[in-house]
């Protein structure tokens, strides 16, 4: 059953026009599962609830779906990069007396599309361009991840670093030797691709530095990360005397704000063991925030440092580390800027220049090339969506 | 019985599939793809579940029945607690009102005061920051004096795209005019900007897990190979 796009009536599968208010059906976007009657996507093949095969959509529908359509940024993996230009967010403002009709133009990869065919032609070849421009997409960040596996080439000799790395590099050594050090693994399993290079460093450093190691997570599978973590890396740290499983904290803001208190009224059991605090000598000498010197929070969001610098380091003033995805980043360099965080690094290339810094070798080419091509990658798609975007404006202007 | 490492290769060759079956999503919908999603969807409420009963609730049930003296606050958690699950029945929800408002309430509150201490003032204090900061002091004069007025108009013209009112003729209303040409022009621009910066870091993140991806199809299927002797 097809959903008409305008009065959202279901009508029967291979209707040109809608019984209720005859509009054409070729736009419509969405059809009912025959079996349970879950509204999915024109073009999914199976129903969303029980997995149902749908009938075949017709390929004129089919065709006209291509393109900005809600169902077609759905279907994409790449959506959520899209979705990182929410073109809506932007058409807040509307001049006064104007009568300016909402701006719908598209973004992200359609946006790359529509520009390429104002650029080259006719708007009837928009469709068979925007699956061109989507191909050439998937394959330039494919080919870009291939690079680092492909290319097997390690240059000797140092390197230079982005300034926020040797920032890191300059908060760890400020850490006093044998000082109390507070680490949240506020991540899932998903970034531990990009957060497991920079883990380890701190890790390291740490243990090398003697320092004692409170670990704790906001994260449900942040603690089964670190248990992994430690289990593959052989640091000369006892359990309990040189590092502490404190566990999950649940509750973010309220979970956060009650850190402020002692731990053992937080975590009444290890993580590790299940056994009270209290029998652990780390825990018997480090028992509240104050006694902690540093915090260091690797998180895969930025509202997760948020959280931490508006519940936590604004009140105690603590030292804190942000070690966050490169997704991230960016939304952090604020609270950096205004020294509320220690240092902030992001991503995994930051966790291979900090390697290549504290061992003095060199980067590795083949992840250089990778990252240069992702840089063109994003420069192309950059500059093409903004020309698009002040194109459409402009145009909309007149 | 299985040895040890047979499970182990039985581990690393559902963990193939799986990564396989995500990937599949990238030619079409498909049944592997939603069975690996929904698969993963369980294990991780399951893992979240137990969790949250093993670090969270039960050590606090055996410390109200062990010292119920000490720790009877506990009990009247596990009372508003209950009360939420009230909120399934149509006939108890009302029970659920009471623990509803304090989450809310004490969540708004601890939320407010966090962003205002935490995140507004400092950052409203910041953006003087540019104009006396002291780790530019290698800096000429002039390119501070530059660099914090830069700063300055730059958060007062995105401040200005998200006007929503109408400028009136007055004095006022004047600046008030300015600000919010402003923000259309200068501000949204910016805005853009901003949004490009973050969109590349976006892609930057997920090339960075894509490439873990590989890189763990690549080793996990040369492991695998490598203990099957082909």
């Amino acid at each position: 059953m097809l959903v008409c796009a305008k009065c959202s009536r279901l009508n029967p599968e291979g209707a040109n026009t809608c019984s209720a208010c005859g509009a054409s059906l070729a736009e419509a976007k969405y059809r009912a599962c025959p079996t349970c009657g879950t509204i999915n996507s024109i073009r999914d093949m199976f129903c969303f609830r029980c997995l149902t095969l749908l009938p075949p959509a017709d390929d004129q529908i089919d065709t006209a779906n291509i393109g900005d359509s809600a169902a077609d940024i759905d279907l994409d993996p790449l959506a959520a990069l899209t979705h990182a230009l929410p073109e809506a967010q932007l058409d807040f403002t509307v001049p006064p007396g104007s009568s300016r009709p909402p701006h719908t133009a598209p973004t992200g990869i359609s946006g790359i599309a529509t520009a390429i065919s104002q650029i080259s032609g006719p708007s009837h070849a928009q469709p068979s361009i925007s699956r061109v421009a989507k191909i050439l997409i998937y394959a330039g960040v494919i080919l870009a991840a291939l690079i680092p596996l492909l290319a097997h080439i390690r240059p000797s000799g140092a390197t230079s670093a982005r300034e926020s790395v040797y920032g890191l590099l300059q908060s760890l050594e400020d850490i006093p030797q044998g000082a109390a050090v507070l680490v949240s693994f506020d991540y899932g399993p998903a970034y531990a691709a990009e957060l497991d290079s920079l883990a380890t460093l701190i890790l390291q450093h740490l243990a090398e530095h003697s320092n004692k190691v409170l670990i704790m997570s906001t994260h449900p599978l942040g603690m089964a990360n670190a248990e992994r973590l430690f289990s593959t890396l052989d640091l000369p740290m006892e359990y309990g005397n040189n590092y502490l499983y404190l566990g999950y904290l649940p509750g973010e803001e309220s979970g956060l704000r009650l850190l402020l208190g002692e731990f053992g009224s937080v975590f009444i059991y290890d993580f590790f063991k299940q056994q009270s605090l209290d029998t652990y000598p780390l825990a018997r000498e480090i028992e509240s925030l104050s006694q902690v010197q540093r915090v260091i929070v690797l998180s895969e969001d930025a509202v997760t440092i948020q959280r931490w610098i508006e519940q936590v380091q604004s009140p105690t003033h603590l030292s804190m580390d942000a070690l966050v995805s490169a997704s991230a980043e960016p939304y952090l360099t604020p609270y950096y800027l205004s020294r509320q965080l220690s240092s902030l690094t992001g991503g995994l290339p930051a966790a291979l220049e900090l390697q290549a810094v504290q061992k003095g070798t060199g980067l590795d080419l083949g992840f250089s090339l990778g990252l240069v091509g992702l840089t063109l990658l994003v420069a192309l798609i950059t500059v093409v969506t903004t020309i698009n975007d002040f194109s459409k404006r402009h145009k909309q202007g007149r | 019985m299985f040895a040890a490492e047979h499970i182990e290769l039985a581990g690393l060759v559902c963990a193939l599939f799986l990564t396989l079956a995500i990937f599949t999503r990238l030619i079409g919908d498909n049944k592997l793809f939603r069975f690996a999603q929904s698969l993963f969807v369980g294990v991780t409420s399951g893992y979240i579940l137990a969790l949250v009963l093993r670090s969270v609730i039960w050590p606090r049930i055996l410390l109200l029945v062990q010292q119920p003296a000490q720790y009877w606050y506990y009990g009247l958690y596990f009372v508003l607690g209950l009360m939420l699950l009230a909120r399934g029945l149509r006939k108890t929800n009302a029970l659920a009102n009471l623990p509803l408002g304090m989450l809310f309430g004490i969540g708004a509150s601890v939320t407010l005061g966090g962003t205002l201490a935490g995140t507004l003032i400092p950052q409203t204090r910041a953006l003087a920051t540019p104009f006396t900061t002291t780790s530019l002091n290698t800096w000429p004069a002039w390119a501070l004096l530059l660099n914090g007025v830069l700063v300055l108009v730059g958060a007062l013209a995105v401040l200005g795209a998200f006007r929503f009112t109408l400028p009136s003729h007055s004095p006022v209303g004047f600046l008030s005019t300015v600000w919010s040409w402003l923000g259309r022009t200068l501000g949204r621009g910016l805005i853009m900007i901003i949004l490009g910066a973050l969109y590349a870091g976006a892609l930057v993140s997920f090339y960075t897990l894509l490439v873990g991806r590989f890189s763990f199809l690549q080793q996990t299927i040369s492991e695998v190979l490598g203990r099957l002797g082909i």
